[in-house]
């Protein structure tokens, strides 16, 4: 073992020391900082507050679908989604996959809106199948039972039955 | 909330019991390591709970918590009174220290404590809706508890379309989110993350005592303060992702072969074997992580630069290994009973290809190494990793004889290796290269990060012995520092 190469061990060690006192620092007064921003409101809400409210500071009016779908659609079966390809679909794709999540593992499955496209104009291929209309522009009423269970703002809760058009 | 105060507790109580009686088993008690002791009861705890519930579901018992719970209750007195028989291990001693500077260590791990509790309350304000919490792990949590059993029914569910993201990643995450279901008796949106963040807790007490371990206190506070505010940490205590898991669970595996590395006591490798479960259990990174780690001992000991048990213990020692290995078995034997592939390994939702992985980094490594080499360089300079990997590459290099010398060789390499191994799978990803970059790599980096701090106090403790723990240094350390043959403590 040459003595440089200890100086050079010795060196680094303390760097490494210096080095970790300023991030831990760093750290710590950072975390500090971060404390003070959770409200006492905030925090009385995560002790009291029930599912939707918790559900609704996320995903906003969105909740209200949620508790259409929980209300109409049976657990057991399955859900379509239908949305539009226009400017909102990105925002309408999303509200589906959050729908997706809360309503899992009813299996909701997304068929985004395309008049060009086949596949949208096809009936459901299940006797009975629930539609959740996400603002699609979709005309269901073409199907030879359209039932509508649920609307709200930029939703339509629709049982459709027959599967033929 | 959903559920009732008692509830809440059975959540987090029976856990920790059967982990208690896990630990006594194998001979650790509170006194055995007092700061670390918990958290380790947390992870043996939340094991076995998985492993209890993955058999109940075999079975198609009732999910019910009252029915689980005195099984849980069973197991963990079965632990107790096996474990009478076996000898608790001594605590390390503690030098002299001034008071002044346990209160400053006890500060900062209080400080961290109650920061991340309360980054667990608040974050109880926001349901789980999205990302890979949502679709992967509380996604699996819902079909298990929907279907009650690993029946057809759970079958015919991951491979729907569009209910669970990458079906084959492994159980343990989801198993505690249905722990949670169980009390509610419904599926939750919100207190399913609640075991998951645990781990920040776990974590937190294991990281301050591996530091206090081998550092006088206010080292260990430095050291303390910047594992502890690594910046993922914060999102991984506020969500139900499973990278806490695969972090804390490579944090420890080091911890307990530093550990055996430098007293010898065979107690660190029985821990060791049963701890290196959370990694098999939590992702597929974890399995990566384990061979990676196998290797790396391999090596080590190929090359005489690690400690082994003496050969009479040799072989009781591998024993301990063999709850992992019946894990690997299992947990490959369930996917292919549901037939689920990872897809990186055969493409899969989402992939442009079917080409299995190691083809498809010898076909891609060329072109996409320097996007995948320069974006890992970007985060592990950005400033919230505490620069933890990066100062622990400038001390390979500027040190190889230590860092690759005896007692911290395989830990090095273990590492380097983890990280090429993450490189590789981005070079072979079946995804948009840059989608997956930007989606994943911050947290398969961070997995590393704990370790990598814990790696960057061996050298301090070892070229600077008044800031080691105890009054005679760490010896090992230091003998391995200056290439003295280790004289091995079989216990």
């Amino acid at each position: 073992m040459s003595a440089l190469a200890d100086r050079v061990r010795v060196l680094s060690a303390v760097a490494v020391l210096a080095f970790v006192s300023w991030r831990g620092a760093a750290g710590l007064l950072r975390y500090g900082a971060e404390l003070s921003e959770g409200t006492i409101e905030e925090h009385r809400r995560a002790l009291s507050a029930g599912a939707e409210e918790r559900l609704r500071a996320v995903i906003g009016a969105r909740v209200d679908i949620w508790l259409a779908v929980r209300a109409h659609v049976p657990p057991d079966r399955r859900l379509l989604i239908s949305y539009s390809e226009t400017a909102r679909g990105r925002e309408l794709f999303l509200c589906g996959r959050q729908l997706r999540a809360l309503l899992c593992p009813s299996g909701l499955r997304g068929v985004p809106y395309d008049p060009r496209k086949e596949e949208v104009l096809r009936p459901p291929d299940t006797r009975k199948e629930y539609v959740l209309d996400l603002d699609s522009g979709r005309d269901f009423s073409a199907f030879r039972t359209c039932e509508e269970l649920a609307r709200g703002p930029d939703y339509r809760l629709l049982l459709i039955e027959g599967g033929t058009q | 909330m959903t559920l009732l105060p008692l509830e809440f507790l059975s959540v987090i109580l029976l856990p920790l019991l059967l982990g208690a009686g896990l630990l006594r088993l194998l001979g650790v008690g509170p006194r055995t390591d007092p700061l670390a002791y918990a958290g380790w009861a947390w992870f043996q705890g939340c094991l076995g709970l998985g492993v209890v519930l993955s058999a109940w579901l075999w079975l198609g018992l009732p999910l019910r918590a009252a029915w689980i719970a005195p099984v849980l209750l069973a197991l963990a007195g079965i632990g107790f009174v096996l474990g009478r028989r076996v000898p608790l291990e001594k605590p390390s001693v503690a030098g002299p220290w001034p008071r002044w500077e346990r209160l400053c260590f006890a500060a900062v791990l209080a400080f961290l404590l109650f920061v991340t509790a309360d980054r667990i309350l608040l974050a109880s304000n926001e349901g789980i809706t999205d990302a890979d919490e949502a679709h992967i792990w509380a996604a699996k949590a819902k079909v298990m508890f929907t279907t009650g059993s690993f029946g057809a029914e759970y079958g015919e569910l991951v491979h729907a379309l569009r209910i669970v993201d990458h079906a084959d990643y492994p159980p343990l995450n989801s198993l505690l989110q249905l722990w949670v279901f169980t009390h509610a008796g419904e599926i939750v949106h919100v207190e399913n993350r609640l075991p998951i963040q645990i781990y920040g807790i776990a974590y937190l007490l294991v990281a301050a005592s591996a530091v206090r371990r081998r550092a006088r206190p206010l080292v260990a506070a430095l050291f303390l303060a910047c594992l502890g505010t690594i910046g993922l940490l914060r999102f991984s205590v506020t969500t139900a992702f499973s990278d806490l898991m695969i972090a804390s669970g490579l944090f420890v595996c080091w911890d307990l072969w530093q550990r055996f590395e430098e007293d010898g006591a065979r107690l660190w490798l029985r821990l060791l074997g049963l701890s290196a479960l959370q990694l098999a259990w939590s992702k597929n990174e974890g399995g990566m992580l384990l061979l990676v780690f196998a290797v790396a001992l391999a090596a080590a000991v190929m090359s005489r630069r690690a400690r082994l048990p003496e050969r009479a213990d040799l072989a009781r020692s591998l024993l301990w290994a063999l709850p992992l290995a019946a894990s690997l078995v299992y947990l490959i034997w369930f996917n292919r009973h549901f037939d689920l592939v990872n897809d990186l390994i055969r493409g899969g939702s989402g992939a442009r290809t079917t080409a299995g992985l190691l083809p498809s980094i010898a076909s891609n490594a060329s072109a996409r190494i320097w996007t995948v080499v320069t974006y890992f360089a970007g985060r592990i300079t950005a400033s919230n990793t505490h620069y933890l990997l990066l100062v622990f590459f400038v001390l390979v290099v500027a040190t190889p004889g230590s860092a690759f010398g005896r007692g911290r060789m395989a830990f090095t390499l273990g590492l380097l290796l983890a990280l090429s191994g993450y490189v590789a799978a981005y070079l072979g990803t079946h995804w948009e290269l840059e989608r997956h970059l930007q989606s994943s790599a911050h947290r398969v980096i961070f997995h590393l990060m704990p370790s990598a701090g814990l790696w960057l106090l061996l050298p301090v403790v070892a070229n600077l012995p008044r800031v080691s723990a105890r009054a005679g240094g760490t010896a090992a350390s230091l003998a391995s520092e200056r290439g003295f043959p280790f004289s091995p403590v079989g216990r």
